[in-house]
């Protein structure tokens, strides 16, 4: 067994050997280009200037969503959740994105369409009956269902920009 | 009147002696057959260099733009290929005026610091999906609610966004990219890992100069005296009063640009980043 495993190791090293001498890739360290003497390499100077790698860490990806900073002014239809609400008996939190977890679902090769409202808190029946007011309002027939488990309400039909308004007024 | 009968029974008499006419007798009107003319000379009784049978010894010629059987060029539908060759050409994938404030105003996106392909890829949210894809262009949606003072660099804007980003007092850029460039924007970190020196940014394609080198376009490669004035024109068009950058308190921050051949701000071709260390090793020469 173990015979066999060193003849396999040797193998494999003699086709990285080939390969590396054909092909070079350098995301190994196998293929990659050996060192060679240092005169060959032009002179350098190793800078650590902390106002040259501020140009460095402005590119560097986030590595989170940044928190929420308050603004003067929020001109387009998003708003940030307000510090206090009138609803007392629930509470729609925002994504980790600050959005407002208002989705729409379209399945049946586009003919059935459920609007999701998640991430409830509370009371969600009295949700409920407020979505369902603003629904019937649009001259629309109201069908939901209520998940108290997981905080999901679903309503039958493409109500998101309505309900995310409904929700933003609302301060949530 | 006597006479008169006379003369027709004599004219009746020499009738009954005439000959009938019948099928033995009759003629062909004087002068009514032509005779049948001999062939001449060398080529007498010949086609006449017509050939022989069809449309060519007929001379029947078919009308002007008949294609025996297909249907003929001038009534064939007619169509400007719009689409032809688009699998080749450069796509700019959008993104709105409206996400633009949206990421501002959710702190994705500091307006205090230029705005790039870079800053879009930094935020998570926009990605290249394709070789084809050469970065992003800005598109009017939310136009009128945009209302962010802003240095950004896109690599294609329509008139209306160029106006509404000067609006408001920002600077926007339409600049080209090459995909190795891109690939090295779209994720910095990974390329620094690497530990390879920064490439130089490759010139725009042939086709490409003509809209980059415009200053209607506000192209990198634009004289900026052409594009100053170009400001002041929109203005006008638009009819806005064009805010004084040179007043303005962001003037460093507005008025920086990348050189042609640089890739990131404040970094230079040859230098390399070694995120370990925190430092850049940069070329004596």
């Amino acid at each position: 067994m173990s015979r066999n495993l060193i003849f396999f190791r040797n193998t494999i090293k003699k086709a990285i050997e080939c390969s590396s001498s054909n092909q070079v890739r350098y995301s190994s360290f196998q293929s990659s280009h050996k060192v060679r003497p240092l005169e060959e390499y032009p002179e350098v100077q190793v800078v650590k200037d902390p106002k040259l790698w501020k140009f460095v860490e402005d590119i560097l990806p986030q590595a989170t969503v940044p928190k929420l900073v308050k603004k003067a002014e929020y001109p387009t239809t998003w708003q940030p959740p307000k510090e206090s609400t009138t609803e007392k008996d629930y509470f729609v939190a925002r994504t980790k994105n600050h959005m407002i977890p208002v989705y729409l679902q379209v399945s049946h090769r586009g003919l059935r369409r459920i609007t999701s409202i998640r991430k409830i808190q509370g009371n969600l029946w009295t949700l409920e009956k407020q979505v369902s007011e603003l629904v019937k309002k649009s001259g629309k027939r109201y069908a939901g269902r209520v998940n108290e488990m997981s905080g999901i309400l679903h309503i039958h039909g493409d109500h998101v920009v309505a309900i995310r308004n409904f929700l933003m007024e609302k301060g949530f | 009147m006597a006479g008169s009968n006379k003369a027709a029974d004599r004219a009746l008499k020499m009738l009954r002696t005439l000959p009938r006419v019948e099928i033995g007798n009759i003629r062909p009107n004087p002068n009514s057959k032509q005779p049948t003319k001999r062939g001449r000379a060398q080529h007498g009784g010949d086609k006449h260099g017509a050939g022989n049978k069809g449309s060519g010894q007929r001379q029947n010629y078919m009308r002007l733009g008949y294609e025996t059987g297909n249907t003929p060029f001038y009534i064939r539908f007619p169509y400007e290929p719009y689409y032809k060759g688009h699998h080749l050409r450069r796509e700019y994938p959008p993104i709105t005026l409206k996400q633009l404030q949206v990421m501002i105003d959710t702190n994705r996106i500091d307006t205090s610091r230029p705005i790039d392909f870079t800053t879009f890829c930094n935020t998570g949210l926009f990605k290249l999906n394709s070789f084809m894809e050469f970065g992003f262009q800005l598109t009017d949606e939310g136009l009128d609610t945009f209302k962010s003072k802003v240095c950004i660099e896109v690599q294609h804007a329509k008139e209306q966004v160029i106006a509404a980003i000067e609006k408001n007092g920002g600077v926007i850029r339409t600049s080209y990219y090459d995909p190795r460039s891109l690939q090295i924007m779209a994720n910095t970190k990974k390329w620094f890992e690497k530990g390879e020196p920064l490439p130089k940014r490759m010139l725009p394609p042939q086709d490409a100069v003509e809209y980059y080198t415009s200053a209607k376009n506000r192209g990198y490669l634009a004289d900026p005296e052409e594009i100053s004035k170009e400001r002041l024109i929109l203005a006008q068009k638009y009819g806005y009063e064009l805010p004084k950058i040179e007043s303005d308190p962001d003037y460093e921050m507005l008025t920086r640009a990348k050189d042609p051949r640089q890739i990131f701000h404040g970094l230079q071709p040859g230098w390399l980043v070694n995120l370990v260390d925190k430092c850049i090793v940069i070329p004596k020469e």
